[in-house]
């Protein structure tokens, strides 16, 4: 009977009920687009980060993230190669060896990192072929071709066939010099990535630098790398104990701070769009049950118990909160469904924030059921909560109080 | 029902304090038929609220069947209320949003009776109290008179031991008045149900067997 009076009073009271329903959908369709926006730009930045070069995950000897130089390089490298082989998990890898140089052209001279690589391998592990501006990408058998970020070669002045000097250290610590001519230019759009990185084609490399089977790392590529810290784990335990399997929140640590701090300021946002909407509901709430005053009394004179009159109230919000949640849920969904699809573009948003690895003016939403489940379970929360202070105001009266009530 | 010794203060203790009742002592045999008599702020509605559960004693006790009323919790009162008491109020108080077939039947739908008895009780009440074309209305589409009678059915329906009307006839015309009185006069010797009302009506004293005067908060005359 209390919930057929609660069906009864949400169907007689039309306006009462639709700018209840308006609010929780409007709050709810909010709410999901937010985060799916906030999580989608999070995981975009990240990804752009993880792919362009760096890579899921990395195997090197322990201490060469804290010490990078040639001490800590893996010393065989086909010892790892064929544990990597054999590894499932893995879909691929390639050893690079990196090192620092001075590159000279004409009168200008700029240190960079200089990186060797297997080019075909490169190509399932990073975006370094598909960041090619002019010339052409690396290939296997390539000796004196080097690959330059755009704003290494503006800084070099340098353009497709110049020559450029290389100097550096091999690893016996003797000087290694060579001539290369610029081949390709990239542009990833990380700012400090481009002004800083040369690639070479690391069998000539290991030639200059001494440094056969020997890698700075391997960067490797799981089949699922939404659980690459169980994957990361696994490999862990199939390295001989001097070598390391470190995953890409380790690497990009101070990103992964960053996001952290940014998703902090983020959830701040939240708990402050969710008081505002938890007042905005409550008040609505409040002043809905005290213009039925006069009925509650009513019906408490009648028999119905402080318990009841909550029950009926309850049953109401509970009706009103599930039929917008619904609604809500379904076209916040849709939204973060539709701009993961086609992302949003804001103009000039990638060289704004490109220091932060923003590489694109597309910002993606994330839709994920469990992100819109708890979202949509939040404000229905939210609405059940809203009630409980008016109604506990009003069961404070007696029915002769609430009947009187003016 | 038996009141030993009822008083009833509003604002104790405070410069706006009221004595509403002082010592009263009744006592209400099953099947009366009583009105509570007197002047406007004579006490005769606060009376009427403590014997219904509605409201408080300051002090004192109320029995109902021997069991002692006045110290109920909300709650139990509310369930007494429920069993026990119909209320007509002098404003009908009808729920807007339900049909007047659904007022009659609320109070038996929250006891739990069974559907047909429902619509049996129904029936017959909208038989004698000449309602039976407007059950499927809204209070909200029917006259004042109308929405008494309603009133008086679902206050009826369950069959309560006590029947408690606070100016049933204040906002209806002789006529319908006369109606309204000649019904509860009916129900009350055909279903032994106890009626007490607040009223200074003329003709609601009339069809009284017991008179019950106030004055100030003091029973002055029981007739």
């Amino acid at each position: 009977m209390l919930l057929s009076l609660a069906f009864k009073n949400i169907t007689k009271s039309k306006g009462r009920s639709v700018t209840t329903i308006l609010l929780s959908t409007i709050a709810t369709i909010f709410f999901i687009a937010y985060v799916a926006l906030m999580d989608g730009s999070h995981q975009q930045i990240i990804k752009n980060s993880v792919e362009i070069y760096t890579g899921y995950a990395h195997v090197n000897l322990k201490g060469y993230r804290e010490e990078s130089d040639y001490g800590h390089l893996i010393e065989d490298a086909n010892i790892i190669d064929s544990i990597l082989k054999n590894e499932r998990a893995i879909k691929a890898y390639a050893p690079r060896f990196e090192t620092y140089a001075l590159l000279s052209a004409g009168e200008t001279s700029v240190g960079s990192m200089i990186t060797g690589i297997i080019p075909s391998a490169e190509k399932r592990l990073s975006k370094l072929e598909s960041s090619l501006v002019r010339g052409r990408y690396l290939d296997n058998h390539d000796t004196h071709a080097i690959y330059l970020g755009n704003e290494l070669a503006k800084r070099l002045k340098v353009d497709i066939g110049s020559q450029i000097s290389l100097v550096g250290s091999s690893i016996d610590y003797s000087i290694a010099a060579d001539l290369f001519t610029v081949k390709g230019i990239f542009k990833t759009g990380l700012f400090d990535f481009d002004a800083q990185s040369a690639f070479v084609n690391k069998p000539y490399l290991d030639t200059i630098m001494l440094s056969d089977n020997k890698a700075s790392y391997f960067t490797l590529t799981f089949h699922d790398n939404d659980h690459i810290d169980r994957a990361t784990t696994a490999l862990q335990h199939k390295l001989p104990s001097a070598y390391e399997a470190v995953n890409w929140k380790n690497l990009l640590s101070a990103l992964v701070q960053a996001m952290l701090v940014d998703s902090i300021f983020g959830y701040i946002s939240i708990s402050i769009f969710f008081l505002v909407i938890f007042f905005v509901i409550m008040i609505f709430s409040y002043v809905n049950i005290y213009t039925r005053i006069r009925e509650i009394g009513l019906l408490r004179a009648l028999g119905l118990t402080s318990k009841d009159i909550f029950g009926m109230l309850f049953a109401e919000i509970l009706l009103l909160a599930t039929f917008s949640i619904v609604i809500g849920t379904i076209i916040g969904a849709s939204i973060a469904y539709y701009y993961e699809l086609h992302p949003i573009v804001i103009s000039g948003i990638a060289e704004t924030y490109r220091e932060y690895g923003v590489v694109s003016d597309e910002i993606p939403t994330h839709f994920d059921f469990f992100t819109i489940a708890w979202n949509a379970l939040t404000i229905f929360v939210l609405n059940l909560a809203s009630i409980i202070y008016p109604v506990s105001q009003i069961n404070k009266l007696t029915a002769m109080e609430a009947i009187r009530y003016v | 029902m038996k009141l030993v010794h009822i008083y009833k203060t509003f604002y104790p203790n405070t410069p706006k304090e009221v004595k509403a009742l002082t010592d009263i002592n009744l006592t209400f045999k099953k099947g009366e038929f009583t009105t509570l008599s007197g002047e406007s702020g004579s006490g005769k509605t606060t009376l009427l609220n403590l014997i219904g559960g509605l409201d408080t004693p300051t002090s004192g006790q109320i029995f109902l069947d021997d069991q002692e009323i006045s110290a109920f919790s909300e709650t139990q009162m509310a369930k007494l209320r429920l069993k026990n008491i119909g209320f007509i109020f002098q404003a009908y108080n009808l729920i807007q949003v339900l049909t007047v077939r659904e007022n009659i039947g609320f109070i038996m739908q929250l006891l739990k009776f069974d559907d047909k008895e429902i619509d049996a009780r129904i029936s017959e009440l909208a038989s004698i109290l000449q309602i039976e074309d407007i059950l499927d209305k809204l209070p909200g589409e029917i006259s004042g008179g109308q929405q008494q009678r309603v009133a008086v059915a679902r206050a009826v329906a369950s069959r309560p031991k006590l029947i408690l009307a606070d100016e049933p006839t204040a906002n209806l015309d002789s006529k319908n008045s006369e109606r309204l009185m000649r019904m509860l006069r009916t129900l009350n010797e055909k279903e032994h149900i106890t009626v007490i009302f607040a009223s200074h009506d003329k003709y609601v004293l009339e069809q009284s067997k017991r008179i019950i005067v106030l004055d100030d908060g003091v029973v002055i005359e029981d007739r």
